[in-house]
């Protein structure tokens, strides 16, 4: 009875120590999202509460329309979950729907993690601070409008296990009329995230009102740019040559667009590397699979077998007639046709092993 | 209709579920040769026969059902079930997992209850059972790793590997299966066991 009380008792406490959670404390991957995720747990008033983290944006205060603007958000927090995952948004508005940038015009070309995204994740460094950037393409019609930055995150010692949310104030841009013939990207194109690590082909660049292009570029962590070599494929397509990288090696690439004299310096893009490409097949994956299955089961019956027969293994002794140790009555073993090299002992009724051929020796005399 | 993953979900829980029983009532077999020197912590006979028939039964409906999990999740995959690491280490590790316990219950069922009583057979079958459960866990972990991006094992520091893997081309395998099948038949037909009880 009482084991059994122990029992239900360690079962209580197993079961209370699993805490409801709230939000998706592992994250829920980057994406294309509104305000609060449309009523999330990070949104909930019940669930959530206001991130003690100082959100600041900052871009250029007057673009062109339709060129390329970096937003940069720059987020100082010191506490956050375990994983020091943060989410971070960035919005054209607060409403709950059409709040992401698109939806007033803007197009996202590169997100801080490479794609298109309004949503990111991002780990935050040890020191609390990280600024994450997002390369935009301004909306074509002239007009003023305002971006804002989101937070989401969790934190270690969270008692009511809430979900933080934190939203910077109002940032906002003027879009004014692009001189005519203004040289720009292409709206159409979109920087790429990756290339396959190895890979040198070149990069392909779409652009507007472009007569010539220059590209500088450096590795993540370098402090002087390099000029990499452009080749013109049609007009307003270009080829650039970057190195090629592996492992996790990031290039930050930054275009200057030219009409006649006229330069455009462009934000400064990034492009990642990829691990190449996975090979395996499936009926290469079954087959291994087989084999492996049938190796370990063949090993392993055999080891058994081995401890059983090195166990099971008769004691051996010298029946030879001329061997002064042999004590055994002769008379009591008989040799067996059937089983040569085995001798019946009918004392002991059973089998013993005829190591000095005791019935060859006998024959012979 | 009910989707291939669903049945996936259902085929892994009954799997995992018998095979745990299976590997925690097999390390309770360990008494039947190494015995606590206090006694109260020694379970009766009939305890440690029930112990070896759960071992049993949860070994046989969880290497059963194994199949069923590999095939259903091989189904719920959408594109290419070994598109990635993570996806062909599932089979790796399946192979593995089902080559320890099918072992496990070889080993069981050609020397009956008495495999306990023999001291090094003992060792070895706890250890094949643990190994087993590794395994199948790894699996588990695996699948952990695809859905949520995460799993229990993140927090232990030392693991099998997971995010790397090696392809052994289709002839090697080929040959190893090969290798593999004639030590089975050659052990079964060359080294019989009369042990059993």
């Amino acid at each position: 009875m009482k084991s059994r009380f122990c029992i239900l008792l360690g079962l209580f406490i197993i079961l209370s120590s699993t805490n409801m959670t709230v939000g998706n404390p592992g994250g829920n991957d980057d994406g294309n999202r509104d305000f609060t995720c449309g009523g999330s747990c990070h949104g909930d008033p019940s669930l959530s509460k206001i991130s003690e983290g100082e959100i600041l944006i900052d871009s250029k205060k007057t673009v062109f329309a339709g060129t390329a603007v970096s937003v940069n958000v720059n987020i100082t927090l010191d506490s956050l979950s375990n994983t020091n995952l943060l989410g971070v948004f960035l919005l054209s508005s607060l409403n709950g729907n059409g709040d992401q940038p698109h939806d007033h015009g803007w197009k996202i070309i590169q997100d801080p993690n490479g794609g298109t995204n309004n949503y990111v994740e991002v780990i935050m460094p040890d020191n609390g601070n990280i600024i994450v950037s997002w390369i935009l393409i301004a909306p074509e019609q002239p007009s003023e409008l305002n971006l804002y930055a989101q937070i989401n995150h969790g934190k270690s010692s969270n008692q009511g296990n809430y979900a933080y949310t934190g939203v910077s104030d109002a940032h906002s841009i003027e879009i004014i009329s692009a001189p005519e013939n203004l040289p720009s990207f292409a709206e159409s194109w979109v920087a790429p995230k990756y290339r396959l690590s190895g890979d040198n082909s070149p990069l392909v660049i779409l652009t507007k009102n472009t007569d010539k292009i220059t590209v500088e570029w450096r590795f993540d962590e370098e402090t002087y740019s390099h000029d990499a070599q452009v080749e013109l494929i049609e007009e307003n397509m270009w080829q650039v040559y970057l190195p090629f990288t592996t492992g996790d090696l990031e290039i930050k690439y930054m275009v200057t667009t030219y009409n006649g004299e006229f330069p455009v310096n462009q934000p400064w893009l990034t492009i990642g590397t990829l691990p190449p490409t996975f090979e395996g097949t499936l009926l290469g994956a079954r087959l291994q699979a087989f084999a492996f299955t049938a190796i370990i089961i063949g090993f392993l019956t055999t080891l058994q077998s081995n401890i059983v027969s090195k166990q099971n293994q008769p004691k051996v002794i010298n029946l030879r007639p001329d061997n002064p140790e042999n004590n055994i009555s002769k008379s009591n073993l008989i040799p067996s046709s059937e089983y040569p090299g085995w001798l019946w002992d009918t004392t002991s009724e059973q089998w013993v092993a005829d190591s000095g051929n005791y019935s060859a020796v006998e024959a012979r005399k | 209709m009910v989707g291939a993953a669903t049945f996936h979900a259902a085929m892994v829980e009954i799997t995992i579920g018998s095979l745990t029983l299976s590997v925690i009532c097999t390390v309770m077999c360990l008494q039947y040769s190494f015995r606590f020197p206090i006694e109260k912590l020694n379970m009766s006979d009939n305890m440690l026969i029930t112990m070896d028939r759960a071992a049993l039964v949860g070994a046989i409906l969880g290497s059963v059902m194994m199949p069923f999990s590999i095939m259903s999740g091989t189904l719920a995959v959408s594109g290419n079930p070994t598109g990635t690491i993570l996806l062909y280490n599932k089979f790796v590790y399946s192979g593995l997992a089902l080559g320890f316990w099918v072992s496990y219950l070889i080993a069981r069922l050609r020397f009956g209850q008495s495999i306990w009583k023999n001291k090094k057979l003992n060792i070895l079958q706890v250890i094949t059972a643990i190994l087993a459960f590794f395994m199948t866990i790894t699996i588990a972990s695996i699948g952990g790793k695809l859905v949520r991006n995460e799993s229990i094992l993140d927090i232990i520091p030392l693991w099998f590997p997971i995010k790397s893997t090696i392809i052994v081309p289709p002839l090697l395998s080929s040959v190893i299966l090969l290798i593999g099948i004639i030590s089975i038949i050659s052990v079964t037909k060359f080294l019989p066991i009369n042990d059993k009880n």
